[in-house]
């Protein structure tokens, strides 16, 4: 017996996969190119095939579900005499939706359907089905309802109300992609979606970017974050003020000393530092630095976002758009929480200038229309009357 | 083109509104011709100008002592006249230039840099003749008529022999750079003594802040090649050029070590005469008492140096080297950024450390560079570690320990209260309070080096990375400072802070998110941002047009058709780097020619008050509107003066540095 787990061979079968559920729903006729053609004239009566088929089928449902069966998997089965009944067999359960013809690696190969999915699928009607069909052969990649049009030659209203009987059925199901935020894209309902929908763990159920999530998640980051890599230092600490008298008078000591040329220069009297009231972060000594894992561990553990775990992964691009945003820094791999986002406190004297900012900059030239001489903005900035061209 | 010598029209417009504004019309007027016509002939300058030779000859002595252009004669028929880029760009930088010598050299110091800067260059002995005037020929004490410079050059110190009639306004560099020297009067109480004189000369010749000038100062990068290159070719393949590859290789190799020699030479300090006699008495008084070797300090009584004592370096002609200038506008600007990121006690900290290693540092960055320069010494040992690093590059953290004046600084201020228990040697910390409170102003010298490690350690675990560990020596770590890597981080962070102000937050964003990503679509932008790409479009655009980002697009199919093309966006620091630097060189430039226009509306107000009837009598012969308006005047000129001086700073970090960043 040589079939596979599901998993194994659908990790492999992914990409060459395409699937053809057989004359029932009109594939597309080079699905199958070396399925066992059934014989012109079957030897065995339709009850007879029909209990044989079913015997086949009973067979395969010891197996677990996601199963491959490769023609060879079915003879050893020893059901059916010979190929061209097995054939025969195939042909009629494919017929009944029991199975799902596949192709791996130009191979035929076959999967099995539950009774009551048969059943479900059996009762669509033609449309639908032809849709499910297109829909299934897409897999993660999920399709637009455009393109199933085009595929189908169905008309809009017969799509729009096929799809909705498919999703009303939770066969199929709609999400949006971060790609084409504007386009719904159809998946078979236990599909997952592949990683070109982004967002991965950020998108909430209808495929959309769940903005909230994102900033509540990255909200809490920080508060770890802040508390694991920064300690927390009261301006009174050490809050020493003994000898204050004695550090003044050494300091007008220091500033008053005459500096004598042949000495090594030294530095200009430092000033005392201004010691804000109130508290101030610092970066630990020796700091455990969480990391995406550890983070995406902690968000699953305390459950606060709802039906939803969050991989390593997902954790990662956050970090990183934190990064981006200035909140977090990297050093040398790890994150921290950063002190000191874009300080406005010194912002440089090309945008603190009037030309730093200026709409018509680029516009402005000596002599010309619009120029330094006459510019209003320098106006403001100066708080002159000059530049009497514009009065 | 030699890097330094790259110049765009909003320099050439900047460079000339700044000396027009502190030379005059006549300087002005031959720069621009210089500047629109490039490297010419005197004969080819009178054709342009429209001004007569003599005019001419005027303005370019102005600019020549200015060291504004450069001239050659390698062909001796003729010689060319080129403008000197970087000093011309300098002539912003004066002021603050003055202020870091201050800070450095104190008074003495920044008296005698005042002067020079003022004289372009001058000789030793006139800067002398100048403050300590000889009693018997008050108009020239120098008997030795050696030319100095282009050999038309016998300016006087005293400054009375400008040939344009233009007085480069003393006045004017005193309000660039608050400076209230007048004028040199003898016996200056900054200058008490000639013996003061020649050592604060020679205490800025060792620190690299002045340097020797020769004829060859005055050539261009490019003159100063050719010349270097016809000796080599002389030299080496007498007098024919090479033609194999290899010979060629060692030339270029040879012309690059005798471009670094005429640099090295102009940094040579000689033995200074009217020094060491006293010296060595001092050393001799000192030797019979207590023995001390120590240097002898000012104010102790030595051998007085007569007014009519000459000595051999008195034929020196020194002028300001500005790229110890660039050394010190680094260290201010780094620590500044220090402070910024990590606290004031680090960024002191960091900028003692700096300021120590101002001395090993000759320049920012090397334009001709010596690949092997690093392991000239102990060659066997580190030829195959491209990561050693010249000692005299290392700093200890004991050294900075020695420097940092606790008396003033609280060491305490910054660091995680554990180090601080831990260096202090209190075992029980209950993590909030230290009680009895710690006195920051009376540590033992391990606990000083202690805490100065804890703060270099800050520093090296930045994301910038300021300073980086090398070893450990003894009970101190030694560090060494990677100032590309800082200086490279600095400027993205001028970039992401103006691109903030004009763009807002997002913008920035993207750039970091282009900045890690390296070219990407648009899509995957949005993607990586977890941001609509509708919202981020409009700015793309923009950013574009600001030339923030680059674009590209690489068609799919063959129709070439815009919606079938993959589109794809990246950053380049390099580019936006000289993007900023060039609006910023125009803003100057704004900032420059409105301090005229404002000048012109009071121009009447302005002149009536520098009367000398009314110097020093202004409520006398003034209105009250009329003192109210200079008051706003004087208001004015200062915030735009300052305004200048900052993007100067900016200007420093952008360009002066480090040296291209290399794209992408």
């Amino acid at each position: 017996m040589a079939s596979a787990s599901s998993h194994d061979v659908d990790e492999d079968a992914k990409p060459d996969v395409s699937l053809n559920d057989g004359h029932a729903l009109d594939a597309p006729s080079n699905a199958a190119p070396a399925a066992p053609q059934p014989a012109a004239k079957s030897k065995l009566d339709a009850p007879a095939r029909r209990a044989k088929a079913e015997e086949l089928y009973q067979k395969c449902l010891e197996y677990p579900p996601d199963t491959l069966f490769f023609q060879r998997d079915l003879s050893n089965m020893e059901v059916a005499a010979d190929m061209s009944e097995l054939a025969h067999l195939l042909q009629e359960l494919v017929d009944r939706l029991l199975l799902k013809l596949m192709i791996l690696d130009n191979d035929p190969c076959w999967k099995y359907r539950s009774r009551e999915d048969a059943q479900v699928l059996r009762s669509l009607t033609s449309d639908e089905r032809l849709l499910y069909h297109h829909i299934d052969q897409e897999q993660n990649k999920g399709v637009w309802s455009k393109t199933l049009r085009s595929k189908t030659t169905l008309t809009l209203p017969q799509v729009n109300k096929a799809l909705k009987a498919l999703e009303a059925r939770k066969l199929v199901k709609a999400i949006l992609s971060v790609k084409h935020p504007s386009r719904k894209m159809y998946l078979l309902m236990d599909v997952v979606p592949s990683d070109d929908f982004g967002g991965g763990g950020w998108q909430n159920d209808s495929g959309e970017l769940d903005h909230g999530l994102v900033n509540q998640v990255s909200e809490v980051i920080m508060t770890w974050m802040k508390a694991d890599t920064c300690v927390e230092v009261a301006a009174d600490g050490s809050d020493y003020t003994g000898n204050r008298a004695a550090a003044i008078a050494r300091k007008k000591a220091h500033v008053q000393q005459t500096q004598d040329i042949e000495d090594f220069p030294t530095r200009p009297a430092f000033t005392p530092p201004f010691r804000p009231t109130g508290k101030m972060l610092i970066p630990r000594e020796l700091a455990s630095y969480p990391t995406a894992t550890s983070l995406a561990k902690r968000v699953n553990d305390t459950g606060f976002i709802n039906n939803k775990t969050l991989t390593a992964e997902d954790m990662n691009q956050l970090l990183e758009i934190m990064v981006c945003d200035g909140r977090l820094e990297k050093v040398s791999g790890n994150y921290r929480a950063s002190l000191a986002a874009l300080s406005t406190d010194y912002s440089g004297g090309f945008i603190d200038a009037p030309c730093g900012n200026c709409p018509v900059f680029d516009q402005c030239v000596e002599d010309g229309q619009v120029s330094a001489r006459i510019c209003v903005y320098f106006r403001e900035w100066l708080q002159t009357e000059s530049a009497r061209a514009y009065d | 083109m030699s890097h330094s010598q790259r110049h765009t029209p909003v320099l050439e417009q900047l460079c000339s509104l700044l000396v027009k504004d502190y030379y005059g019309d006549l300087a002005h007027h031959v720069f621009t011709v210089l500047a629109r016509y490039g490297r010419q002939t005197l004969a080819n300058l009178t054709r342009e100008s429209y001004l007569d030779r003599k005019a001419i000859k005027a303005g370019l002595v102005v600019l020549i002592q200015q060291h504004l252009i450069f001239h050659s004669s390698i062909d001796p028929r003729v010689a060319y006249y080129e403008i000197n880029w970087q000093r011309s760009y300098a002539l912003v930088r004066a002021g603050s230039m003055l202020k870091l010598g201050e800070d450095r050299f104190g008074q003495k110091g920044v008296n005698v840099l005042a002067n020079v800067v003022y004289l372009g260059h001058t000789r030793i002995s006139d800067l002398r003749e100048a403050y300590f005037p000889s009693p018997n020929d008050p108009s020239d004490s120098d008997s030795d008529d050696e030319p100095v410079g282009n050999g038309t050059l016998r300016q006087k110190a005293n400054g009375d022999g400008l040939t344009n009639g233009n007085t480069p306004s003393q006045a004017k560099a005193g309000q660039a750079n608050g400076l209230s020297h007048q004028s040199i009067e003898p016996a200056d109480p900054q200058m008490p003594s000639l013996h003061d004189f020649y050592a604060t000369i020679n205490t800025l010749m060792r620190h690299g802040w002045l340097v020797t000038f020769d004829e060859l100062t005055f050539l261009s990068p490019d003159d100063l090649e050719q010349t270097v290159r016809i000796e080599a070719i002389a030299d080496m393949f007498s007098g024919k050029p090479p033609l194999a590859a290899k010979d060629k290789a060692l030339l270029e190799e040879d012309v690059l070590r005798r471009r670094r020699l005429v640099r090295e030479k102009a940094l040579e300090v000689p033995a200074f005469k009217s020094l060491q006699s006293s010296s060595q008495a001092e050393r001799k008084r000192d030797d019979d008492g207590a023995g001390s070797n120590k240097r002898p300090k000012l104010d102790m009584p030595r051998t007085p140096i007569s007014i009519n004592d000459t000595f051999p370096e008195d034929k020196l002609v020194v002028g300001i080297n500005y790229e110890k200038v660039n050394i010190a506008m680094r260290t201010e600007q780094l620590t500044r950024v220090a402070t910024q990121r990590i606290g004031h006690s680090t960024g002191q900290v960091y900028g003692a450390l700096l300021y120590q290693l101002e001395k090993v540092h000759q320049r920012c960055w090397d334009e001709w560079s010596d690949p092997a320069a690093t392991k000239k010494e102990d060659e066997d040992d580190h030829e195959d570690d491209p990561k050693y690093i010249d000692p005299k590059f290392l700093i200890s953290t004991r050294k900075v320990a020695e420097v940092v004046d606790e008396s003033s600084l609280d060491l305490f201020y910054g660091l995680d209260p554990k180090t601080i228990a831990r260096v202090m040697g209190i075992a029980a910390f209950d993590g909030t309070k230290f009680d009895p409170p710690l006195d920051p102003h009376n540590l033992s010298r391990d606990q000083k080096v202690a805490l100065v490690a804890a703060h270099c350690s800050l520093l090296a675990r930045d994301p910038f990375h300021f300073v980086t560990w090398h070893s450990k020596s003894g009970n101190s770590q030694q560090y060494h400072v990677e100032f590309d890597e800082v200086v490279k981080a600095c400027i993205q962070l001028e970039i992401e802070k103006t691109i903030q102000a004009q763009k807002g937050p997002v913008a920035v964003s993207v750039i970091r998110a282009l900045k890690r990503k390296g070219r990407i679509s648009e899509q995957q932008v949005a993607l990586f941002l977890m941001q609509p790409l509708d919202n981020l479009r409009g700015l793309f655009t923009d950013m574009f047009r600001r030339s923030y980002i680059q674009t590209q697009e690489v068609p799919r199919v063959e129709r070439r058709e815009a919606k079938l093309s993959m589109h794809f966006m990246w950053y380049d620091q390099e580019q936006v780097r000289d993007k900023l630097l060039q609006d910023v060189y125009k803003a100057m430039g704004n900032f420059l020619q409105r301090l005229e226009s404002e000048r012109d509306e009071i121009k009447e107000l302005l002149t009536k008050a520098e009367r000398t009837d009314v110097v020093g009598n202004e409520a006398r012969y003034l209105s009250h509107d009329e003192i109210a308006a200079l008051k706003k005047w004087k208001g004015v000129e200062e915030k735009i003066l300052l305004q200048l001086h900052r993007m100067d700073e900016l200007v420093a970090m952008l360009r002066d540095f480090a040296g291209p960043l290399g794209s992408p």
